[in-house]
């Protein structure tokens, strides 16, 4: 009886230990633009080690979670290079076909091309929100030969 | 043990913690089961009675073990059919891998990714028949009778006003292929597009043809930039099998796309009468290396449309240009260019293959997508 019983706490603990990765944390967040949240910025999260990069799109109250692939959500543990962007191209609707116009990019290069953002993800559950301004130069993209 | 409402109790409470562990919460029954075994240990030793039949501990036993057997065996059944659908996808592959191939040996250039000429404004740049290589391919995948029933001289359909002209290539348009679809995809039978009242109706596919490996590369108003066009298939393309300069085996040729990511995929082909017909929806045939494999369906469609998706588990499937048929990880070296909405991060646009670094930044996964980069790929893929 005695064995048994250490046998199967044995199996418990085993499987407890199993369902723990180690390295990949989740990443959630708020953006805020001059105080006031940042609703469709697109964040990407690189990691400076060259590892694949997550991405995450913020919702109508600059919440954010980050996505690592089509199955798996979260992020590479440590450190990543981070760009956010509010820019998008025109592209015609997956339902409706009409074209969706272009929108304007509201952030300020050193939160993009010029990024100098830098972020440490470890294991577990990550809390990261960027208080971002609005002041600097602003690189807008322009779509002339835009014809995907 | 007495007989009665503890045991019935006791009964409930055993098939809600099988439940429980049935819906993969495991740990948690073991702990109960556990704490069931020490109260047995305390109370059965002091008065021990012998019946025949079996013990509340024996049948917990075999009921836990049971319930590992089943939580170990469900996963198994489920990753067994999925390889098979991955395996009937790779042969869907290889079917028109060794299509592309015939089409070359019989044409002596792969087929164009998207007609962009012909038809109403030929001379301007506009316009075009709009047939994807997926329409040209179809007499060497043994589909003759649905390319005899389309009529080249006309868009691949209207969906403005089906009954002037295209009317009955719109009908055509609708027919399914069976090797067009991955099974793991799950992709409706047909897609509509077009306004409020004609709507034509197109069949789905998971296969798109190699667009390259940048943002502009199913362009061909700048083709002369080394950072177009470098794919094996784009608009109004006539690639030769001379032209894949980084040899067939290092060249992908055909990919996967499903409508999780992007819910859009044609077969056949893909117009827009609004703006310039062929021009604009050629990314609708086309994948391209700029993003990682399998990205989660976020940011805008348009930023993400063009890269390979499916739904098996931690990758895709690639045809190459010689025949050959890889599972791809989705952890292969990959570097972000960024597009141009995106501000071109990393990109540093005017040395596109990254000559100056010896290629350091253009990754592995990049390298199959493009024909003629000339960096060699020394990562087993």
């Amino acid at each position: 009886m005695r064995k048994s019983l250490s046998l199967l706490l044995m199996l418990w603990v085993g499987l407890l230990v199993g369902c723990g990765s180690a390295d990949m944390g989740s990443v959630t967040g708020t953006v805020t633009l001059d105080g006031k949240p940042l609703a469709k910025a697109l964040l990407r999260f690189e990691p400076v080690n060259g590892e694949r990069a997550s991405m995450g799109e913020t919702d109508d109250n600059g919440e954010y979670k980050l996505e690592y692939s089509l199955q798996k959500s979260g992020a590479r543990v440590g450190e990543h290079k981070v760009t956010i962007t509010t820019a998008a191209e025109p592209y015609p609707d997956p339902d409706s076909g009409e074209y969706l116009p272009a929108r304007p990019e509201l952030l300020p290069k050193k939160y993009n091309i010029d990024s100098e953002l830098r972020k440490t993800v470890k294991g577990g559950r990550n809390t990261i929100n960027f208080e971002l301004s609005s002041e600097g130069d602003v690189h807008q993209p322009d779509y002339d030969d835009q014809d995907q | 043990m007495t007989a009665g409402r503890p045991v019935l109790a006791l009964q409930k409470w055993v098939t809600r913690s099988y439940v429980q562990f049935c819906t993969s919460w495991s740990p948690a029954f073991l702990v109960s089961v556990s704490f069931f075994f020490l109260q047995e240990d305390l109370t059965v030793s002091k008065s021990r009675q012998s019946t025949r039949g079996f013990t509340l501990v024996e049948l917990l036993v075999v009921i836990a073990i049971i319930g590992i057997l089943v939580g170990l065996l469900l996963p198994a059944v489920q990753a067994a059919r999925e390889a098979a659908r991955r395996m009937q996808c790779s042969n869907n592959l290889k079917q028109l891998g060794l299509a592309a191939l015939n089409y070359e040996a019989a044409h002596k250039r792969f087929p164009m990714g998207h007609a962009h000429r012909g038809h109403l404004d030929p001379a301007g740049g506009r316009g075009g028949t709009a047939f994807f290589w997926s329409a040209l391919i179809l007499p060497f995948i043994e589909a003759s009778n649905v390319y005899n029933e389309f009529d080249f001289r006309f868009p691949v359909f209207n969906n403005n006003n089906p009954t002037t002209w295209g009317n009955r290539n719109n009908e055509v348009c609708k027919t399914l292929l069976p090797w067009a679809r991955c099974p793991s995809d799950i992709a409706p039978p047909t897609r509509r597009w077009g306004g409020a009242v004609h709507k034509a109706e197109i069949a789905t596919t998971s296969y798109m043809a190699n667009g390259g490996s940048f943002y502009n590369s199913l362009s061909t108003n700048e083709r002369t930039r080394a950072d177009y066009a470098n794919g094996m298939s784009f608009r109004q393309s006539g690639i030769r099998i001379a032209d894949d300069t980084d040899g067939t085996s290092n060249t992908i040729m055909y990919s996967e796309r499903t409508w999780r990511v992007t819910r859009d995929s044609n077969l056949y082909g893909m117009i827009n009468q609004a703006r310039g017909y062929a021009q604009g929806r050629t990314s609708h045939g086309h994948n391209q290396g700029i993003y990682e494999m399998n990205p989660a369906p976020i940011g805008t469609w348009g930023s993400l449309q063009t890269a390979a998706s499916s739904l098996h588990t931690g990758g895709c499937n690639f045809a190459f240009v010689d025949g050959s048929v890889h599972f791809i990880s989705e952890n292969i070296h990959h570097t972000y260019r960024g597009t141009k909405a995106q501000g071109g991060f990393n990109g540093v646009r005017s040395d596109p293959f990254d000559v100056a670094n010896e290629g350091a930044g253009y990754g592995t996964y990049q390298r199959l997508w493009s024909r003629n980069d000339g960096w060699t790929i020394s990562e087993e893929f």
